[in-house]
């Protein structure tokens, strides 16, 4: 198991009036090489919990273990799972803040004073990783870039540390159609090709349903659903209780099923609709006259 | 000249940003649009396209390079219109913690009105009745931070909607909202446009949101490339996605099977429908 978490509760400033419980004792698993996604309302904890994955917030109650070990059992590994857990936040591109990309992109590895050689081509893989080409922006100003391209620029600056497990929070918030779809091509190709495990925060149900494997469903700070995007989906009523909806492609499967065509309806992407619509559709325009 | 019906009218609109030593680049390049009083126009294109330069023109933020917008018949560019201009358009923006100013959300609502000097039983008139058509008024003495980005977005609205403009211009209104926030937004400016008769322009990433507007037009590089319903510019999906933009989920469903020879209609743009063609 990569990552752990074990009873975790998180209380905001505990203590005082304003005191909010955003997590209530979480238990989860993150295997490696999986691909999760989390989703659920703005405010149902899921930002919180993410946060904890690399120990930027630290447990009111409960465990995260990385690895088998608890990350605040000491100094030294909570140093190296903040390296092997990179977090992409919502809107990273705020963050930028060098005047050249590469600058930004080597920042949080100029603290290994690697020899130049080395440093230099982990940026510049860091930046073919999401599609960038390295000689073209390099020496650029972040800020000149388009929306797309600097939240690409702000995630090979976490690729760079060459981390085991990706978290990213709504990493298509905000671009626009084609800008989406690059980085979510991007995300299944870090995680097909390169193995990274990848843990996905989404408003989206479509591009939940495009990539993730598993699901996690939040609820005010508690997980309420899990499995499979098929299982998680086919609990309709649920998912609208916590805010959320299923992907319309899956009405039209639905739809089918009660006009009688005798169809799956545990589909939930553009591709798995149409191949199964011709499944059965197109099946049935060939039966014998 | 526009018509009598028209809310805006633009007439061969350039604009160019002015760079500091360096020849601008192009940001709109001769659009030509009008809209209608009560339409509710959806404008996509991506990012660069040119939506919000043009949204910013609607309300006279920006003024045309060369080229012509009128307001209800007032040309952008006569400073003597300005304040009657801000005062028919209302815009609202994609983040709305930019756009809140007051500790309560009745205070912000009343900010806008209270500007405008008006006496103060009309301003708790205009208030009262801007919170009750965005659905807030039970939450009115609340502070605007504590509430969900989606009630944010409508005490925003119903801020503008207390100045009574005839117009509404939203830019991604729902950009960073969660999916019940954007529903709860998206009804609010289909109540504000059908049963108030506000003209809308909305500009969004979302297809599944441009769709329900009356009206679409496609933007690419500082042009309007396409207009027309919804459904005449969504049947159109190799030119949207050569622009970089998409159809909605369920109309790229209809058009991949009709790629693959079922007789499917090439304008779908819901699951009924489509279900419907498929079983005709």
């Amino acid at each position: 198991m990569l990552l752990e978490v074990q009873g975790l509760t998180h209380v905001y400033m505990r203590g005082t009036p304003f005191e909010v419980t955003a997590l209530q004792e979480t238990d989860l698993q993150i295997k490696k090489g999986s691909i999760t996604g989390i989703i659920g309302q703005t405010g149902s904890g899921k930002t919180t919990l993410v946060q904890h994955f690399n120990g930027l917030l630290p447990p009111s109650r409960g465990r995260v273990l990385y690895e088998g070990r608890d990350i605040w059992e000491e100094k030294t590994l909570l140093r190296e799972v903040r390296r092997q857990v990179g977090l992409l936040f919502q809107y990273p591109e705020e963050q930028l803040f060098e005047d050249r990309v590469y600058d930004d992109v080597a920042f949080g590895i100029k603290g290994l004073k690697l020899p130049p050689r080395v440093e230099e081509e982990r940026v510049k893989r860091a930046l073919n990783r999401v599609n960038l080409d390295y000689r073209a922006v390099k020496d650029r100003s972040p800020f000149s870039l388009s929306g797309g391209e600097k939240r690409r620029v702000a995630m090979a600056g976490v690729l760079v540390m060459d981390p085991k497990l990706l978290v990213l929070d709504e990493p298509t918030a905000g671009l626009d159609p084609r800008g989406r779809r690059e980085i979510l091509e991007e995300i299944r190709e870090l995680h097909r090709e390169g193995g990274l495990t990848v843990v996905l925060v989404s408003h989206s149900m479509e591009d939940i349903a495009w990539l993730a494997k598993d699901l996690l469903v939040l609820q005010d700070g508690r997980i309420i659903l899990r499995g499979t995007p098929g299982e998680v989906f086919a609990r309709e009523e649920l998912l609208r209780e916590a805010g959320l909806a299923v992907p319309e492609v899956n009405r039209v499967l639905k739809g089918l099923k009660e006009a009688g065509f005798d169809l799956d309806t545990g589909i939930y992407t553009v591709e798995g609709a149409e191949a199964e619509i011709l499944r059965v559709v197109g099946g049935k325009r060939r039966e014998p006259h | 000249m526009g018509g009598a019906g028209d809310m805006i009218s633009v007439q061969d609109l350039f604009f160019t940003y002015e760079k500091a030593g360096e020849e601008g680049a192009k940001a709109l390049n001769g659009i030509n649009l009008t809209i209608d009083r009560g339409e509710y126009t959806a404008v996509i294109g991506h990012n660069g396209s040119g939506k919000s330069t043009l949204a910013k023109h609607f309300n006279a933020l920006l003024t045309p390079t060369a080229g012509e917008v009128l307001v209800d018949g007032m040309s952008t560019r006569e400073r003597k219109y300005l304040y009657e201009i801000r005062q028919r358009v209302g815009m609202v923006f994609q983040n709305p913690d930019n756009q809140i100013v007051a500790t309560t959300v009745e205070e912000d609502v009343a900010f806008g009105p209270e500007n405008l000097g008006l006496p103060p039983r009309e301003i708790r008139e205009r208030v009262a009745e801007a919170l009750e058509l965005v659905r807030m008024a039970d939450m009115r003495r609340h502070a605007p931070h504590l509430l969900s980005g989606g009630q944010k977005q409508r005490v925003a609205i119903a801020g503008v909607i207390a100045m009574r403009p005839r117009c509404l211009v939203l830019d991604e209104p729902t950009a960073m909202l969660d999916p019940r926030g954007r529903e709860e937004v998206l009804q609010t400016v289909l109540r504000l446009n059908e049963e108030e008769g506000i003209t809308v322009i909305y500009i969004t990433h979302f297809m599944e949101e441009a769709r329900r507007a009356r009206s679409l037009v496609v933007m690419d590089r500082g042009r309007i490339v396409l207009k027309g319903p919804p459904r005449q510019v969504f049947a159109r999906g190799d030119l949207l996605r050569s622009l970089g933009l998409e159809v909605p989920p369920v109309t790229e469903l209809a058009q991949r099977l009709k790629g693959r020879g079922l007789p499917v209609a090439p304008d779908i743009l819901d699951a009924e429908e489509l279900v419907t063609s498929l079983c005709s």
